[in-house]
């Protein structure tokens, strides 16, 4: 508990800013969405029409445009009280509220239209949001732990750097074990695909498998090769850890970065519909 | 002692340029950092790599720092001490050889850039192994694309169909255009304007206006004059009153039809029935609207006034007079007829005993007697009951037969006084005329033929139809007077004459709709135990001219307000909260105009 406490005072999190400030202020938001909800007078139900439902949705809307600014002002680099991790705070905690208000602003009416479109692509914003939180808050750790003292540019410095090693120590090889230290280095993928990234691993990583057949082959080589073959094996571990951690590495920044794919396209879809939304109920007013 | 170093570098065409330094010492770190010894520019060298050595016996060692490699003659070493000429060193890109030495003091190696030292890894490098971008399609162009769909299928679209000169295009298309504008489904009275928008929609930008309503519903009343609403409305103020003024400020002004009438809210019916909406002007009526006539409500339940049904108050065969009585005043309506409900619903009374000797429908058992059902036939849907009519539900027992002879009862036209006379006028002299006639022609009374006996004759026949004319007479007061067929039930004028056979039947009507605004269901009243004596009491009315209608009294045994049902009053099994609309309607009010294509609240 003590270390915990040590924590938050070296380092509150984006969820902790300011001691939740801005928890605070979204709680007090929905709270008070939900009582005028209760207590406004709607005839003849309650829709987004009623005063209300267009206070409710003002509201909502002027969040929606706010929430979405935090693209530019991350792009601003400033400090204090409206840092960005501030503004993350911010936009977290009201971007969950904007949850309450534009639900209390539908009055529970959905149908197959544009307003529920709209809705629908809003609840897909904040679900993809959801996400984003989630590994914000659990993946830069089990990354740190991962990579320790590497940065990106030393981890890839450093397969080049095996890759050399691996064609050095293999040159007083047989033949017949040259195509597997070059598959090696050659064949290795580091990434590929959306599944691949996510996974974190390779099943087919030639590296891999070539550090498993050496040491296969080391039972039964011949003494000249013998001392070669140990030599090409301790840089094909050292490769295979690495790979390991570089994987790992890809699978924690595609956590970090898969929710943004849906989180800002949806986005943009939403402010389309938001507009197209207010257009048409005054367009039909 | 000396180090030299050679470093040799091959230029295109073969030549090769060697530049020799020497240093006086027999040791030099070798790193990528600046004061080494021997600066090596490549990323995969470390800053301090390595150390060379001249050993004493003039071999070289070549000692790596700090966990670092280096190839040496192809294999991966971290130290070698004793190393020869000819010995090669990979480290980065560079070739370490170890030369003959040029002197015993000296130890020479041979510098060479074996392969180009490749670009560090940039970000470009680190992003495309880590990042996404060359993964999934971009954000930006996901963003415009679905942005653009949206904006083209939800706004371009409905806006290019909404335009008049492109309607028949629009309408030509598989899908409707503003389709998916529609906020919610359209009421089931307006059903059939699903797919027309336009039809009250008429302006972009501009609210339902009450023309597009009044466009089909030409025959609407208003509930009442505009300036007695106006008038009767309650005053608004502090936030209701802002709110009106936002309102306003959309072209929403509050008294449209659209004010009440709210559309696209499905589980809503279009019509409120909210209580509010009429007590808010009518609880408060005396004060507001001083001439009007009508009372003070605002609950059915704790504030209604007593009814006051239309009652005639004067019969007439065309156009009776009627009047609206409070139920607290006692109210006598007359109809013209006599009718004691109570002698003839009395058990073991004549009428019951009567009732028992006919059978038929009247038969419910010997002396048990007539129930309401016997003459009140519900019509068709059961919402009130066909007019009594004489033939069906009097007759049976009231007939109107006025003389026995030779074995055929005589029976006389009901409903036609006139007729009723003639005919018994008819009857006597005709039977006059057959005494006559067989006067003459019995032998026994026949007369010698004579002066004498011709006008014996002829005073035989005045008197005849004298006698003729005295029995109708006699016999047409009857029928008219006390105990006779027709006084039983009908009010008589009689002449003073009665030679003159100058007898009329007073006007009847009979009241068959005494609450015509607000229509009372029977069929929706046959629950439970509920009878007919639950709320009329019949049973003890001795005069047809007793109005035998519940009180307020009876109804709220069962029906309860709005207000007080909100106020927590009971709602005990078969009670139910009735709001005004339960038993009253809005448009066609007693004292609004047919609109007829004017908007609502406007003289």
């Amino acid at each position: 508990m003590a270390k915990k406490n040590q924590s938050v005072a070296v380092h509150s999190s984006f969820l902790a800013h300011r001691n939740y400030l801005f928890l605070k202020l979204s709680l007090l938001i929905c709270f008070i969405s939900i009582v005028g909800y209760m207590w406004a007078d709607f005839e003849p139900v309650r829709n987004g029409g009623t005063w209300y439902g267009y206070t409710l949705g003002t509201i909502g809307a002027l969040l929606i445009l706010w929430l979405t600014m935090l693209g530019m002002r991350k792009r601003w680099i400033t400090q204090g009280h409206w840092s960005l991790k501030g503004w993350t705070s911010a936009h977290i905690y009201l971007g969950l509220a904007l949850l309450i208000v534009a639900t209390l602003h539908t009055g529970f009416q959905f149908g197959w239209n544009l307003h529920t479109l709209s809705y629908g692509l809003m609840i897909g914003v904040i679900a993809s949001g959801l996400f984003g939180i989630y590994f914000y808050a659990t993946v830069p750790r089990h990354m740190s732990n991962n990579r320790g003292e590497m940065g990106q540019a030393d981890m890839l410095d450093e397969v080049e750097n095996l890759d050399r090693l691996l064609r050095e120590t293999a040159q007083p090889l047989n033949d017949k074990y040259i195509e597997l230290v070059r598959d090696s280095t050659n064949k290795t993928v580091l990434g590929g695909n959306i599944f691949k990234r996510l996974s974190g691993r390779d099943k087919k990583c030639p590296t891999q498998a070539a550090l498993k057949f050496f040491r296969e082959e080391l039972r039964t080589v011949d003494n000249a090769s013998h001392g070669a073959i140990l030599d090409l094996i301790s840089v094909l571990e050292r490769k295979n850890s690495l790979l390991q951690h570089i994987r790992k590495h890809i699978r924690f920044r595609a956590l970090l970065e898969f929710w943004l794919y849906f989180h800002i396209p949806l986005t943009f879809a939403l402010l389309a519909a938001l507009t197209a939304h207010i257009v048409s109920v005054f367009y039909y007013s | 002692m000396t180090i030299t170093i050679r470093n040799l570098k091959r230029r295109p065409g073969g030549r090769e340029s060697v530049r020799e330094r020497t240093y006086e010492t027999d040791e030099i770190n070798i790193g990528r950092e600046a004061d080494n010894d021997l600066q090596l520019l490549d990323l995969r060298i470390a800053l301090k790599h390595a150390k060379l050595k001249r050993n004493a016996n003039g071999t070289a060692s070549f000692q790596m720092l700090g966990g670092q490699t280096a190839t040496i003659n192809g294999r991966l070493k971290t130290r070698d001490n004793n190393l020869k000429p000819g010995a090669v060193i990979r480290i980065g890109v560079y070739e370490i050889r170890i030369e003959e030495p040029n002197s015993p003091d000296d130890l020479t190696v041979t510098l060479e850039q074996t392969e180009t030292v490749e670009a560090a890894i940039t970000s470009a490098d680190e992003e495309r192994v880590f990042g996404l971008k060359r993964t999934l399609p971009g954000k930006r162009i996901m963003a415009w694309t679905f942005s653009l769909i949206v904006l083209g299928l939800f706004l371009a679209f409905p806006i290019w169909a909404s335009k008049d000169n492109h309607k028949e295009a629009a309408k030509a298309l598989p899908m409707q255009a503003d389709l998916a504008w529609n906020s919610g489904p359209i009421s089931l009275m307006h059903a059939n304007l699903k797919s027309e928008c336009a039809t009250c929609h008429t302006k972009a930008f501009v609210p339902v206006k009450d023309q597009a309503c009044v466009e089909c519903h030409k025959q609407l009343g208003d509930h009442a004059k505009a300036k007695d609403m106006r008038q009767s409305k309650p005053e608004v103020s502090g936030f209701d009153a802002k709110l009106n003024q936002v309102s306003e400020l959309f072209n929403r002004p509050i008294d449209r039809c659209a004010s009440c009438h709210v559309e696209h809210n499905s589980r809503a019916k279009i019509v409120p029935s909210n209580q509010e909406m009429c007590a808010d002007c009518h609880k408060n009526l005396d004060k507001s609207l001083p001439h009007t006539k009508l009372l003070n409500v605002s609950d059915f339940g704790s504030d209604h006034p007593e009814f006051k049904p239309s009652v005639i108050t004067l019969p007439s065969f065309t156009s009776p007079t009627f009047t609206r009585i409070s139920l607290d005043e006692n109210p006598k309506g007359y109809s013209g007829l006599k009718f004691p409900h109570k002698k003839h619903l009395e058990t073991g009374g004549p009428v019951a005993k009567m009732a028992g000797q006919i059978g038929g429908k009247f038969s419910t058992g010997l002396g048990s007697g007539v129930e309401c059902a016997d003459c009140h036939r519900e019509e068709a849907g059961g919402a009130l009951f066909e007019p009594v009519n004489m033939q069906q539900d009097c007759a049976v027992c009231h007939d109107l037969v006025f003389e026995n002879d030779d074995g055929y009862a005589r029976t006389l036209r009901h409903g036609e006084p006139d007729e009723v006379i003639a005919s018994m006028r008819d009857f006597y002299q005709a039977k006059a005329l057959g005494n006559i006639r067989d006067a003459e022609m019995n032998s026994r009374t026949r007369r010698r033929p004579g002066k004498a006996a011709t006008l014996r004759d002829l005073n035989r026949r005045e008197l005849a139809f004298k006698q003729a004319d005295e029995r109708t007479a006699a016999k047409v007061n009857a029928i008219f007077s006390k105990g006779g067929a027709c006084f039983d039930c009908h009010e008589i004028d009689k002449p003073t004459d009665i030679a003159t056979l100058d007898f009329a039947i007073r006007p009847i009507s009979v009241n068959d709709r005494f609450y015509p605004k607000s229509p009372f269901d029977h069929e929706s009243h046959k629950i439970g135990d509920l009878k007919c004596e639950t709320c009329h009491e019949a049973k003890a009315s001795k005069s047809s001219n007793d109005v035998l209608l519940p009180k307020i009294k009876i109804c709220r045994d069962c029906h309860i307000g709005e207000k007080s049902y909100a106020e927590g009053g009971k709602l005990a099994e078969g009670t139910l909260p009735s709001t005004c609309l339960t038993c009253h309607t809005y448009h066609n009010g007693p004292h609004a105009e047919i609109m007829g294509g004017k908007t609502l609240g406007n003289d």
